[in-house]
């Protein structure tokens, strides 16, 4: 799978879909906080290697949504297996589940006691057992992946948002997971620092990564995403091909956010 | 002002020795206090965040103790525990009076201090699958030492302030030895001038410690 853009769409890839294994499970998920529905019934399967763009509105449930996939939120209703085991509030094993799924977060969230190296080798060391020598040799390996491997003894305040987006990465792919969250990994970056981001995103992706990427940036999405899902009001309203989804939205909501996206994005 | 006209200088020096023979109990109390008020008052807010039921307990305890005089907590712990039985010797009624009077206050300082950890970083600590115990530890506990680190200061340098009230249940503290030394020469203004001095030079003290060891920690500057 060198280059995932090219092979992705392609007629009977549908049938191709369905043979290949269910990475993410979500099944009539829905969730509330207090009496506010932010999740309606939402269905949604993820196949190992596939790349999802999901887009909407702000406030639409897209960060409770993937948030839901490593449980840093419960939901309240439906199911959602990950890599095979159903996710339940207060069950046992989650580490384990949260372990094989990265997750990269809008504002970084770098550890900003830590250097650069010790981000990246905390979970090895403390979650994995491993040893300080092979968990920074797995650093090193993901530091050169995020093309930063110069900066690994600095401090994340000493780096660029761009850079510190690309450690954030790096730290998540050290613990090797099979499924990849992004939530908005550009919206905080300075413009002329989008790209390196996107940059790193697209070769994870040409890597056959599974990815979930909450993301605005259209291009991307172009590019690397097998299917776009767009969700509003707590519903997933609308999931295409990017050819199919930007040329010939369905529905009455998904025209109207792609044209103001396309108007502020000017 | 007749009593800076009589103030004998020389009389002041002679009777410095005196009232410095409190410093050493004043030194033991306060450092005493200051360590247990810190581990007790970590122990509320670790007990304040533990269950949802303690949360309102722990706070009232802590309301109750923090609004009542500190003198009145040390009478009534010298003075009316005896009737019920139970007599404690007075430096452990001064050291536990403090202690559990600061340990209200200090409570609050771990709880700023955790508060202000944004919330992202436990999160990320979890979606990499560490468990609970290691996020505090290597996650929110360094950070949280940061804040922390200077009202901690601040309340030691209070509590050192305080130990003057334990004069009341006879604690050999400066001031008691102070007050010992007026009884004695019927003169007030020269053993009560050499406490002020006394305790503004140990507060000096202590400020140019606790900001030394912030420093030396690293915990006065922002994230490199
Ligand atoms: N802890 C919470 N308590 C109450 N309401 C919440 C909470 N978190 C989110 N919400 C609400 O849930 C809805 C969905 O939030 P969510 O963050 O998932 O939206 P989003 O699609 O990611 O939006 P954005 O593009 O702004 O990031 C919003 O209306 C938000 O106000
Ligand atoms: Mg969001």
């Amino acid at each position: 799978m060198k280059s995932g853009a090219a092979e992705r769409n392609t007629g009977g890839s549908e049938l191709q879909r369905m043979a290949t294994p269910v990475a993410v499970l979500i099944e009539g998920v829905s969730k509330w906080y207090g009496t506010f529905q932010v999740l309606r019934d939402v269905t949604l399967d993820v196949r190992v290697r596939e790349r999802i763009v999901v887009c909407g509105p702000s406030g639409s449930g897209k960060s409770t949504l993937i948030r839901c996939i490593n449980q840093l939120e419960t939901h309240q209703k439906g199911r959602i297996v990950v890599n095979g085991t159903e996710l339940r509030p207060g069950m046992r094993g989650l580490e384990e589940v949260r372990r094989d799924v990265g997750m990269v977060f809008q504002q970084f969230n770098l550890f900003p006691h830590l250097a650069v190296i010790d981000n990246c080798t905390l979970a090895l060391i403390r979650a994995r057992k491993m040893a300080r020598d092979a968990a920074e040799k797995i650093a090193m390996e993901n530091l050169e992946r995020v093309r930063i491997p110069e900066q690994a003894r600095k401090y994340p305040a000493q780096l660029s948002g761009g850079q510190q987006q690309r450690v954030a990465i790096a730290r998540a792919l050290c613990m090797k997971p099979k499924i990849m969250l992004f939530d908005e990994p550009t919206s905080a970056l300075d413009p002329e620092m989008v790209k390196e981001v996107l940059d790193v995103m697209t070769s994870l992706a040409n890597e056959g990564m599974t990815m979930i990427c909450v993301t605005h940036e259209m291009g991307f999405a172009r590019e690397v995403a097998d299917r776009v899902v767009f969700m509003d009001g707590g519903e997933v309203i609308e999931q295409a091909s990017p050819a199919q989804f930007f040329r010939h939205p369905e529905h009455a909501r998904t025209k109207k956010f792609l044209s103001q996206l396309f108007i502020n994005s000017r | 002002m007749g009593a800076l006209v009589n103030f004998d200088v020389a009389f002041a020096i002679r009777i410095a020795p005196l009232v410095l023979e409190g410093v050493g109990h004043t030194i033991l109390v306060a450092l005493l206090s200051f360590f247990a008020a810190t581990i007790i008052g970590f122990f509320w807010e670790m007990l304040r965040r533990s269950y949802w039921l303690m949360r309102p307990i722990t706070q009232f305890i802590i309301d109750a103790i923090r609004s009542t005089p500190l003198l009145v907590q040390i009478y009534f712990l010298f003075f009316v525990l005896p009737y019920y039985g139970v007599t404690l010797p007075a430096l452990f009624v001064g050291v536990f009076g403090l202690s559990i009077y600061y340990s209200g206050y200090i409570s609050e300082v771990f709880k700023a201090g955790i508060d202000a950890v944004p919330v992202g970083q436990s999160e990320a600590a979890q979606s990499l699958g560490l468990n609970s115990r290691d996020t505090v530890v290597f996650v929110i506990m360094p950070q949280m030492l940061r804040n922390i680190a200077a009202p901690l200061g601040s309340y030691l340098i209070s509590i050192l302030k305080s130990t003057p009230l334990l004069a009341v249940i006879a604690v050999p503290e400066m001031q008691g030895s102070a007050f010992d030394v007026a009884a004695e020469t019927y003169r007030y203004a020269e053993p009560m001038f050499v406490t002020e001095v006394l305790f503004l030079i140990l507060a000096l003290i202590a400020v140019a410690l606790v900001t030394g060891l912030e420093r030396h920690l690293g915990l006065s500057t922002p994230f490199h």
